[in-house]
């Protein structure tokens, strides 16, 4: 029993002696959103002296400047439950600019200009723009790991142009800006428009060998976003943008479900307009040694059905089988050409180095080593790619 | 020792289990594929099954001298003086063995949750948590152990969310990349110097009800416990892949920080898992201490085990704080973790030889 | 082994001698004297000042002098004048020697039943002062000691504490005869054992401890005993003295013996071959040893069907879980780790506590605390104050703390819910238990958060499986594990799955039901049967 009271002494002790780790709610600053931008070299002067003296920042190649902007819930302004007394009229987030050489210098900056204990362990997005990602995300993705708060489930994305209007999207449906822009590419990967590439999956596609990464491609729209689709890395720089359509096309070569993204087909004889939808895709990527080399095929399975069309009311048997033709054509063209892209773009986001690294390991060793060496031989890798779409209903209308 | 507890060898199982899974649980993974890269899980597999027949050593010579435990037995087989030397040997290795995984404990709750709580304190608190337990009685700790074990288990099942994130492309080649024979036993070496800790059912022998089954049941609690440790290396090594493993500290709690649940109850299931690894710390180091205490009480032939389990505690507390950073920590635990490894497997085996060929002398 | 067989050293007697009445000492193995005279005036002396002491001279068989003498306030009168001075008086003697003549008014004169002789001095004393009348004789070496105790009893009703909706509704009194008589009835079996045993020095309270012969285990009897028979107390005045003496760690805060006021509890134990032990002068009785899954079981659960007593029995758990945890969880996850809280939910409480001047903790504790005082405030007031009490305590009070910013409503909600949670745990002590350690857990979580929830709900756990309760594991049958014995703890199986007693109290004789047999008749049997008349 002795021991018990030993216990509770010291359990009281380290109440009186500090609670080390209790900030309240209110005691912490909750930084929802973060927009990454670049910025002159002027701002270096306006820089406060936080983390080193002026001047004092060790040189390094390819300096760059980011301007953060976070996104800071306003406690008070949002309601608890429906009506919930008198709303006093102002915006329920808070944005502040700083400047750094780095992530944690710029927060340090923050920090020295907030009262409260800055927490980032509910930060829903952190925005990019694409003159940052086409250099290199290496620095800022280190900080975004290193810290524990960071869920690796939050969501990132680039934007073309300024990041920091992303933030400023205030749309009028959401109490909170960045919960209705985290929820859009939520919903957005429910729908099937978009791969699950949170920030904990872009960082393994990061480290992966053979494989590289794809981050949302966002565009501010005033007071909401647009999904404008994928940017593509080799490496830890950005070399391109998919389309909805491209992004399509990759979504159904990684057999990601649910699917999205309907796409218009033309029937051989230019009789009518089809808008067709895939809801099951499956795909299979396989890699095969013939003459020494790898050789790749893809094969993509889809089920699709009809949505809409406008003209021709001529559907039958016959007429789909025929669509189902001129649809595989067009869908194989249309990943070949999406190949096309990514292999002169040294962009393997299929991950098919990872695959002939695992399956053919000995191959991987004696010739190609390295990641570098890999995107030689994938510049001119022979890849097959073959579609079966098959289109099963036509929705209420018989015809 | 004059006692009537007793425990059955489905306890001993329950006890191996709960033992095994424990502190090096968080940072397994990555060591062992940072040493052995995809052939990770097939070098715990083959860690496994050596560490096995250290235990069946181990229960074999619990059923031969079924009076004893191992500090008995190193004093009837091997003498007074060598005997209690090696007794003290297995006491002090024990405690260095907990102080360092206490500081670990304490390291990734500094840098994972609490960060402002000076590890002092959590290596403190958790040192008087096994004092406060008590080891009086034998069955009390087979009932803490087989208590904790569902806890520890259930909340793996959640590391199951992230089963779609899972890549075959990071679980191959299962020999992994032009892996020596040398590199490949030293990851498997690695999972094994991580469950020494079974070492605790010699402790354990002279209470134990039925020694018939003690080896089967044994076994199946090192299987049980290695499974679920299996389990933890496939999901994070199948996840982040050998790149990502490399370079994440502490890789099991970092997959719980990727799972989502359904409905988004909690937003994140770190803390669960966080509070299963609590409860596992716990009972391993629990088990730690109940050598400790329970040896060093035998060699002295006394039942104060309240007073010794105090005096222990800032001798722990002191091996606890030895390591300077976060590195040396884990290069201090890996070299002790062999050493002891080497006792372990060593020991038993031996102590088998020396008393057949003490029956033969005798017969002679 | 209770604390109190450790401290073997020192001399019972002595302290018995030492506990005891000085007057019943000193009379101690003292005979009664021949002379009528000498002892009335003993016992006058003694007796003189008490305002209910009577004795009435008479003279037997109408020819010698006698005296009878009994406290007015316990005795029936009426049964003193109709059965014994009537008789007394009138019979005409036969028996010629004086000392045979105790024997023979048992043997042929008195047809009353609870009649004994006695020669202690001391005895007498005590006899009377138990609600029994004494007759001397003159010249006579003993006296007839006659029991013509009455007493107020109250009617036997369901008992407050322990309400079901389904079951028995009679409950104990404070009579132990009384309440014998409700086990008695409900198990006519001759092994069915009641043992008298008397604890308090002074008080001479009388203790019974049954149990069933053929099936209680015998060592457990035997240790109840010795436990009881070790109490050295001057007086116990409900059955919790007992409780407190005889439980295995007399420090912890958990209930190590169920207390129970309805006889089908009692009788349902004693058919798992536990022991009970009920005293004069306490409705409740007490049950040994217990584990603490009873302590979320009612009898009801095996009234109703097992899948929904299963139900509730789950509920219960989630119950006392919540009552334990959720108020120090909620701290936890406000003050240290918001990360866990849905990042939807986290801006809007935000916004509930940011008028709130407190930390959580202080916050949670202050509303524990008035939550506490309001429980037993609304305990001690009387039945028609006490609803509107808690009417205004929980709604007005709450409302306004909350309007005044004093509060956070989550906090609210929260604390109204682990109250809650603690009033839907059957057993009135557990919840007690419960509701103190939450203090202790909310104070932990304060200071270290999540590691602090973890370790104070190891303290519990640990400490809760170190127990034993008459040498049965506490958490049994979840530690040691016993698959058997799991399908009446968290659930109920239905009753042709509890063919076996329970195994952790090793009772005696270990089945308790038969077979099931298979039903030969025909899904529409009666149809059937209407059908073959026709």
């Amino acid at each position: 029993m002795n021991k018990y009271f030993m216990f509770l002494i010291l359990v009281s002790a380290a109440l009186l002696g500090g609670c080390w780790d209790r900030y309240e709610l209110e005691e912490r600053a909750i930084i929802l959103a973060l927009a990454i931008d670049l910025a002159d070299e002027s701002k270096a002067a306006e820089m406060p002296e936080v983390t080193h003296g002026k001047g004092e920042f060790p040189e390094q190649e390819n300096q760059r400047i980011y301007k953060l902007t976070a996104q800071l819930a306003v406690p008070g302004k949002v309601m608890l439950g429906p009506g919930g007394g008198d709303t006093n009229s102002g915006d329920t987030d808070w944005l502040l600019v700083t400047y750094g050489y780095t992530m944690k210098d710029a927060l340090s900056n923050l920090q020295q200009e907030l009262a409260e204990k800055i927490h980032l362990g509910h930060i829903q997005l952190i925005v990019m723009s694409d003159q940052i990602a086409k250099n290199s995300i290496e620095d800022i993705m280190d900080f975004l790991r290193r810290d524990y708060e960071i869920r690796r489930t939050a969501w990132v994305m680039i934007t073309e142009g300024e990041a920091h209007q992303i933030l400023n999207a205030t749309p009028p449906i959401q109490t909170v800006p960045s919960l209705y822009l985290a929820n859009t590419l939520k919903e957005a990967v429910k729908f099937g428009k978009l791969p699950k590439e949170y920030l904990g999956k872009v960082w393994i596609d990061f480290s992966d060998i053979g494989v590289d990464a794809i981050i949302p491609l966002v565009q501010p729209m005033g007071d909401h976003i647009r999904v404008e689709g994928l940017a593509y890395f080799k490496e830890h720089k950005m070399v391109g943008k998919l389309s909805p359509t491209e992004t399509g096309a990759v979504l159904a070569m990684q057999g990601q479900n649910p699917a999205g993204y309907s796409n218009v087909v033309q029937s051989e004889d230019k009789s009518g307009i089809y808008m067709v939808k895939p809801y099951r895709r499956s795909s299979d990527i396989s890699v095969k040694m013939v003459d020494g080399k790898p050789k790749v095929f893809i094969r993509v399975n889809i089920e699709g059905f009809i949505e809409e069309e406008p003209k021709s009311k001529n559907l039958s048997g016959e007429k789909l089988e025929e669509l189902e033709k001129t649809i595989n054509k067009m869908g194989k063209e249309s990943l070949e050409k999406l190949i096309k892209k990514l292999q002169k773009d040294q962009s393997d986001i299929l991950g098919i180095g990872a695959r002939v690294r695992a399956y053919y390991p000995k191959y991987w060793n004696e010739q190609i080593k390295d990641d570098e060496g890999w995107y030689e031989v994938y510049k001119d890798l022979d890849i097959q790619v073959s579609m079966d779409y098959r289109i099963l209903r036509v929705g209420m209308e018989w015809k | 020792m004059k006692h009537t507890d007793s425990i059955s060898s489905i306890q001993v199982a329950g006890i191996i289990a709960s033992t095994i899974i424990g502190v090096p649980l968080m940072v397994l993974p990555r060591f062992i594929v940072a040493e052995v890269g995809e052939a990770a899980i097939l070098a715990s597999v083959v860690g496994l099954i050596l560490s096995s027949i250290s235990l069946i050593a181990i229960t074999e010579l619990g059923k031969k001298y079924k009076e004893y435990t191992i500090i008995g037995c190193n004093r009837l087989l091997l003498g007074k003086y060598i005997g209690n030397l090696l007794n003290v040997l297995i006491i002090v290795s024990m405690m260095i063995v907990m102080g360092l995984e206490v500081r670990q404990f304490a390291e990734v709750l500094a840098s994972g949750l609490l960060p402002n709580t000076p590890i002092e304190f959590s290596i403190i608190i958790m040192i008087f948590l096994c004092t406060l337990a008590g080891f009086r009685n034998v069955s009390t700790f087979a009932y803490i152990h087989f208590f904790y074990l569902p806890f520890l288990l259930i909340p793996m099942v959640f590391l199951l969310f992230s089963i779609k994130d899972l890549e075959t492309y990071h679980l191959l080649p299962v020999f992994g990349h032009e892996l020596s024979l040398f590199q490949f036993m030293k990851g498997a070496f690695l999972m094994m110097a991580a469950i020494t800790n079974y070492f605790v059912v010699a402790m354990l022998i002279p209470y134990i009800k039925d020694h018939e089954n003690c080896v089967k049941n044994g076994i199946w609690g090192l299987f049980l416990g290695g499974l679920a440790i299996l389990f933890c290396i496939v999901m994070t090594l199948g996840v982040f892949g050998v790149q990502e493993l490399e370079l994440l500290y502490w890789p099991v709690l970092s997959l719980s920080r990727i799972i989502q649940i359904p409905g988004e109850v909690l937003s994140r299931i770190d803390a669960i898992i966080l509070i299963t690894w609590i409860f596992a710390v716990f009972t391993t180091l629990f088990s730690h201490y109940f050598v400790a205490v329970r040896g060093t009480a035998e060699i002295f032939r006394t039942d104060k085990f309240n007073l010794i389990s105090t005096i222990m505690v800032p001798f722990i507390y002191v091996i606890a704080l030895i390591p300077d950073n976060i590195y040396e920590i884990y290069d201090y635990g890996i070299n002790t973790a062999f050493f002891v490894l080497i006792i372990y497997i060593a020991l038993p085996i031996g102590l088998l030889i020396i008393g057949r060929i003490r029956k033969r002398v005798r017969v002679q | 082994m209770s604390p109190f067989f450790k401290k073997s050293n020192h001399n019972t007697d002595q302290t018995l001698r030492y506990l005891e009445s000085k007057i019943v000492n000193e009379h101690k193995n003292k005979p009664i004297s021949g002379s009528l005279e000498d002892n009335i005036q003993l016992l006058k002396n003694i007796f003189e000042k008490d305002l209910d002491y009577s004795f009435r001279r008479f003279e037997l068989f109408n020819q010698i002098p006698s005296a009878i003498i009994y406290f007015q306030s316990l005795v029936d009168k009426e049964k003193i004048n109709q059965d014994i001075i009537k008789l007394l008086q009138e019979h005409r003697m036969v028996e010629e020697n004086k000392d045979k003549i105790p024997q023979y008014i048992i043997e042929n004169v008195l047809y009353y039943n609870d009649t004994t002789t006695v020669k202690d001095m001391s005895k007498i004393i005590c006899a009377i002062m138990q609600g029994k009348a004494v007759v001397f004789i003159d010249g006579c070496l003993e006296a007839l000691e006659l029991d013509v105790l009455q007493l107020e009893k109250r009617s036997i009703d369901e008992p407050d504490t322990e309400r079901a909706v389904r079951g028995p509704r009679d409950g104990f009194i404070e009579q132990l005869s009384i309440n014998i008589s409700l086990l008695r009835y409900r198990l006519p079996i001759p092994e069915f054992r009641v043992e008298e045993t008397e604890v308090g020095v002074r008080t001479k309270t009388k203790v019974a401890v049954c149990y069933i012969e053929d099936i209680a285990n015998p060592a457990l009897v035997e240790e109840v005993k010795q436990r009881i028979d070790a109490i050295e107390i001057d007086g116990i005045l409900d059955s919790g003295y007992i409780e407190q003496m005889i439980e295995d760690n007399p420090k912890s805060p958990f209930p190590q013996v169920i207390n129970t006021e309805r006889p089908t509890k009692v009788v349902g134990n004693l058919l798992e071959g536990r022991v009970a032990i009920l005293m004069n002068g306490s409705p409740s009785a007490l049950v040994v040893p217990a584990t603490f899954s009873q302590f979320y079981q009612t009898t009801e659960d095996y009234n109703e069907h097992w899948v929904i007593s299963s139900f509730v029995r789950i509920f219960r758990i989630i119950a006392l879980v919540f009552s334990l945890t959720f108020s120090s969880i909620y701290i936890t996850f406000i003050s240290f780790h918001p990360e866990l809280i849905p990042a939807k939910y986290v801006v809007a409480a935000t916004s509930g506590r940011h008028s709130i001047p407190f930390p959580v903790m202080f916050e949670v504790l202050m509303m524990e605390l008035s939550m506490e005082v309001l429980r037993e405030a609304s305990v001690r007031m009387p039945q028609q104050v006490g609803g509107a009490l808690s009417i205004v305590g929980v709604l007005v009070v709450g409302q306004a703390a909350v309007q005044a910013g004093f509060v956070s409503p989550i906090t609210v909600v929260i604390i109204g819910m682990s109250t809650i949670g603690s009033f839907a745990v059957p057993s009135y002590n557990a919840a007690n238990t419960f509701r103190m350690l939450r203090f202790a857990l909310i104070l932990l979580a304060g200071t270290l958060g999540l590691l602090g929830i973890a370790i104070g709900l190891m303290v519990v756990v640990n400490h809760m499986l170190s127990l034993r309760s008459f040498g049965v594991p506490y958490i049994a049958p979840y530690a040691p594990l016993n698959i058997k014995a799991l399908k009446d703890s968290i659930v109920r199986a239905p009753f042709y799955q509890l063919k076996k007693r329970p195994q952790n109290i090793y009772p005696q004789d270990q089945t308790r039901m038969g077979e099931m047999v298979e039903d030969h008749t025909d899904y529409n049997f009666l149809e059937e049967r209407k059908r073959e008349k026709r």
